[in-house]
């Protein structure tokens, strides 16, 4: 009796206990799991090999983290429950160095992994810079996986992101583009760099950061001239943001204020997708229906990263230091810092929000 | 990593046979140093180093194709050590970047344009030849370290491909990411290279049939070191062989002292000097280049440990100038309606100057052969503006009623934080005084004694209190930056600060201002000669 | 430069070569030899002309710029060049003095 007792109350303690953890990844190679109603750290895994580890991606299960380490060579996937590395991908060959630069994404149901690799030929006498592409990977091969498939890519992208179906792929560089993750081809192009807006000038973007599994928006702030207004204005270059639905695939850009000061990334609120929250120096609200900032405040510490708790009440501001802050979302004020175990800088790290 | 570049062949044998009996690692010793000390040929050296990676056949590829500066080969040779764990000792270092730069270096008119940064000057302005290459090139490092190298179209798209795929991020930063970056440095940016700075040109291979003089001898020299003001003096240069020179400094400064040092100089690709001296007490490093058929000299010389500390310098060589030749006058600055005490510099000088109109040299004194004193009257209603009293560069004097202006150079300064393993970066201002000439424009008298002062730049500044915490400006207008590293009492901001700069200079009983910007900034781990 | 308008004094210059100044006028801080205007958001000064835009302090963001190899003509890249810049040095606000600067001397 008390035996089943024991098991039910388990069971239940288990559905109860469904609640937001914190993935991140620090120096030189540790991967930390961050219960955040306990604002406690619950593992701090080692990965394998050299470290420096910067991209974290995980399906909806949130059961293993795929992280992109060894100096942005190799993806280390590791169990979060026993720690242990269930998948690895040294994408570098005998002669052909690959680095990624943080563009790379795990399928919701955790069976693909897409990574958009950079490859430079290296003979003993000269570099040689090959054409950049996206290397499929099935997660299911484990440690020592190769790619199953290989198709070219633009350069220069840094974000990627998964759609309503796992061979729908959303990535980020010059412009906005839906790829068949089967075919490889560009299926839409949503054009920044290219658009074309009376009064606007090229946006400018610098995106590395995966926050988008809370509200299924990929979002991101960027600056763009206004060249219908005196370049010397305060109005000249606004800050705006871009907002993609990555379940129906369209894409949303408003310039939401004057620039006056650097902002690196954003998340939108999965309960109120009109709400968008953005970090660096600053936290910033923007409401993107009424297209302006309606609170700022300053951060204690530059942070590069920003995500969301599942039920949109929380902020968590990451990345550079050894620092994770946690801001009330409905008033700005900060309620908490979880210290990375042994002050360990967080660097380039993306900054997950999991549910499990 | 820093210490395999510098590891010698010695220390690593030595590790190496460390198993050997005692007996047998002593002989096998003495053979590897004494074959060490001796050293191949640079040409064998050069093979043993290089040609693992570079050698097909028996040509070298790649280093063979490109002409630089010393300081661009000694650059190629350190980051082979750090990319590719090439150990060269400091003295093959130096063998190396001798024999390059001689086979293989820059003809003095094509290194002209960039010598401010051959000679680190402070604060100096980056000149690029366009605004696409200012922004392909420049802005990470200068262009001039670009516009200081040669190569074909085809080794320039080779420079290309090395930067992306050792820095993949230049397509990803600020002015990289808003354009096709690679595309563009190969399909425009190289073939612009190659037009701009061809390997093969006229002036390298006329350069290379040319006789170059060698500057054992004499000089006059002369210059300015800002924040101490003019000197003039002697250089004797004695040679040691392969371009190799013992150097003696003999300088009298116009503010009083008198400072001598000794060093040694090398000269690479038959005119560029560069030496390394202790100047009174103060290590300094030259770097010159010689011209005009080996009469000439000029450059800079600077502190050997703050590389933004030093002085102009112009030499000429004694026995091949003509008598009467005058390398500095002190004070070249002279008021109307006073009378002044000039000190006149130069090689074999006369007594007799000609100061023009409105200027009475009412006494002559001979300190020596080659310099005299003169008592100069110059009239209330002498036309203000320069004069050329004699032969030579250094025989000017500039005659001015009044200071109409000052301002305060370089307008626009930075300085670094110093603190861990980076020394301060510090920055010395000078005071400009200007005149109105007759004409109306104004007339650049040169640098004057000031009052210095800094103060917040502006509102931003002003609310973290800046002036408070980046440093402090001495007296002769050298602005000493405060400690890098966060500090608590400013909510952990770092020291860094964003002032003005004031300069005030008493002209009779009127006082004239002047004011610059200084920007206190981080420091930089990088930091090889050419930045 | 078509992107952001060029707020700072180099990217004014470099995106309008004839806003250069004429001889005699102001010469450009931020053209100086040795400073970056790769403005993300900036080394030794930021997009705006200023300092409040750059990471507070240098040292939270240090190794966000030396693991993606920003800047590396300022700082060690750890991603190829310097790998072992950073060993055991894990906080950079702790650690940054123990970093040794690149550059052997001659």
């Amino acid at each position: 009796m008390k035996y089943w007792l024991g098991i039910l109350l388990a069971c239940c303690a288990l559905s109860a206990a469904a609640k937001d953890f914190l993935v991140v990844v620090s120096r030189p190679n540790l991967l930390h799991v961050i219960d955040l109603a306990a604002r406690t750290t619950v593992h701090s895994f080692v990965i394998p090999g050299d470290g420096l580890p910067s991209a974290v991606t995980l399906p909806k299960d949130g059961k293993v983290a795929y992280v992109l380490t060894n100096r942005n060579e190799s993806i280390s996937g590791i169990d979060l429950d026993s720690g242990k590395e269930v998948f690895r991908a040294d994408m570098s060959l005998p002669g052909e160095r690959v680095k990624s630069m943080m563009a790379m994404v795990v399928s919701d149901d955790g069976k693909l992994l897409y990574v958009h690799q950079l490859p430079t030929r290296m003979t003993k006498n000269e570099y040689e810079v090959m054409p950049t592409r996206i290397a499929v990977y099935n997660t299911a091969d484990g440690v020592g996986a190769k790619p199953v498939r290989v198709f070219p890519a633009p350069r220069r992208i840094g974000l990627l992101a998964v759609g309503a179906s796992s061979d729908r792929l959303i990535a980020l560089g010059w412009d906005m583009y839906v790829i068949d993750g089967a075919s490889g081809r560009i299926d839409k192009t949503f054009p920044l760099r290219n658009w074309k807006r009376d009064g606007m000038g090229e946006p400018d973007i610098l995106d590395f950061w995966p926050q988008y599994e809370q509200a299924r928006m990929l979002s991101t702030p960027y600056y763009a001239p206004r060249t219908n207004v005196d370049p010397t204005s305060p109005e000249a270059l606004q800050l705006g943001m871009l907002t993609f639905d990555l379940d129906s695939e369209t894409m949303q850009v408003v310039e939401v204020a004057n620039a006056d000061t650097a902002i690196f990334s954003s998340v939108v609120n999965p309960v109120n997708k009109n709400e968008a929250f953005a970090v660096m120096n600053q936290i910033s609200r923007i409401d993107l229906a009424a297209k302006k900032v309606v609170q700022q405040v300053k951060a204690d510490r530059t942070h590069y990263a920003i995500n969301i708790s599942s039920d949109g009440k929380e902020l968590y501001l990451g990345g550079a230091t050894d620092i994770v802050s946690v801001y009330d979302a409905a008033t700005l004020q900060k309620t908490a810092e979880i210290t990375i175990p042994g002050h360990r800088d967080q660097s380039t790290s993306s900054l997950r929000v999991v549910r499990r | 990593m820093i210490v395999g570049v510098h590891r010698s062949a010695c220390a690593v044998g030595a590790k190496g046979f460390r198993a050997l009996g005692r007996t047998v690692l002593a002989g096998i010793l003495a053979t590897l140093c004494a074959a060490a000390w001796a050293g191949p040929s640079p040409d064998k050296l050069l093979i043993e180093k290089c040609g693992a990676c570079h050698q097909e056949g028996k040509a070298l590829q790649r280093i063979t194709t490109m002409r630089k500066s010393p300081e661009g080969w000694d650059m190629t040779i350190v980051r082979m050590g750090i990319w590719h764990k090439v150990e060269v000792s400091k003295s093959e270092r130096k063998t190396l970047v001798k024999y390059l730069a001689d086979r293989q270096g820059l003809a003095p008119e094509e290194s002209a344009p960039y010598r401010f940064l051959l000679e680190r000057r402070p604060n100096a302005q980056d000149v690029a030849p366009s605004e696409d290459l200012a922004q392909m090139c420049g802005r990470c490092h200068s262009f001039g370290r670009v516009a200081l190298q040669r190569r074909d179209v085809a080794e320039w798209r080779k420079l290309v491909h090395t930067h992306v795929g050792q820095f993949p991020s230049v397509e990803y930063s600020n002015m990289g990411r808003d354009r096709n970056w690679f595309d563009l440095a190969l399909g425009d940016v190289a073939p612009k290279l190659a037009k701009l700075y061809p390997q093969r040109t006229a002036a390298w291979s006329k350069w290379q049939q040319a006789r170059h003089v060698a500057p054992s001898g004499t000089w006059r020299v002369a210059g300015s070191r800002p924040g101490w003001g003019g000197y003039s003096g002697y250089m004797v240069v004695r040679a040691l062989g392969a371009d190799r020179y013992d150097v003696k400094y003999d300088l009298q400064y116009d503010a009083g002292n008198h400072v001598v040092g000794q060093g040694d100089a090398i000269v690479y690709t038959g005119y560029e000097w560069r030496g390394s001296a202790k100047l009174g007490n103060q290590e300094v490093r030259s770097v010159f280049a010689l011209g005009g058929d080996g009469k000439r000299m000029s450059g800079r010389w600077f502190l050997r440990d703050a590389d933004e500390i030093g002085a102009s310098f112009e030499a000429v060589r004694s026995d091949a100038v003509p008598a009467d030749t005058v390398v500095a006058v002190s004070p070249a600055l002279l008021k109307a309606g006073t009378t002044t005490v000039v000190r006149v510099s130069g090689v074999k000088l006369g007594t007799q100057f000609d100061f023009g109109p409105d200027v009475a040299v009412q006494k002559v004194e001979r300190v020596s052969p080659d310099e005299v004193q003169l008592s100069v009257a110059v009239a209330a209603g002498a036309a203000p503006g320069w004069r050329q009293i004699g032969r030579g560069a250094g025989a000017q004097v500039a005659l001015y009623r009044q200071i109409d202006a000052i301002r305060v150079e370089p307008e626009f300064a930075h300085a670094r934080l110093g603190g861990g393993t980076t020394a301060p970066v510090s920055a010395q201002f000078e005071a400009i005084a200007f005149c109105n000439g007759a004409d109306g424009k104004e007339i650049r008298l040169g640098p004057v004694h000031a009052t210095w002062g800094v103060d917040n730049f502006d509102a931003r500044a002003k609310a973290d209190d800046d002036v408070k915490f980046a440093g402090a400006m001495e007296p002769h207008g050298q602005f000493l930056p405060a400690f890098a590293g966060p500090n608590p009492a400013r909510n952990n901001l770092n020291n860094v600060g964003d002032l003005a700069v004031q300069a005030t200079v008493a002209d009779g009983d009127r006082t004239v201002a002047g004011s610059g910007r200084l920007v206190v900034s981080v420091q930089r781990w990088n930091t090889p000669p050419l930045r | 430069m078509k992107r952001l308008i060029p707020l700072n004094e180099k990217a004014r210059h470099l995106a309008q070569p004839s806003a250069a100044p004429a001889a005699g006028e102001a010469t450009l801080m931020s053209n100086v030899v040795g400073c970056t205007t790769t403005f993300d958001p900036g080394w030794e000064l930021d997009a705006f002309g200023g300092l409040a835009s750059l990471c507070q302090p240098m040292e939270a963001d240090l190794y966000g710029c030396t693991d993606p190899c920003w800047w590396p003509a300022q700082l060690a890249d750890s991603m190829n060049t310097a790998p072992e810049w950073t060993d055991g040095k894990n906080s950079a606000l702790r650690d940054w003095r123990e970093l040794q600067t690149l550059f052997p001397e001659d």
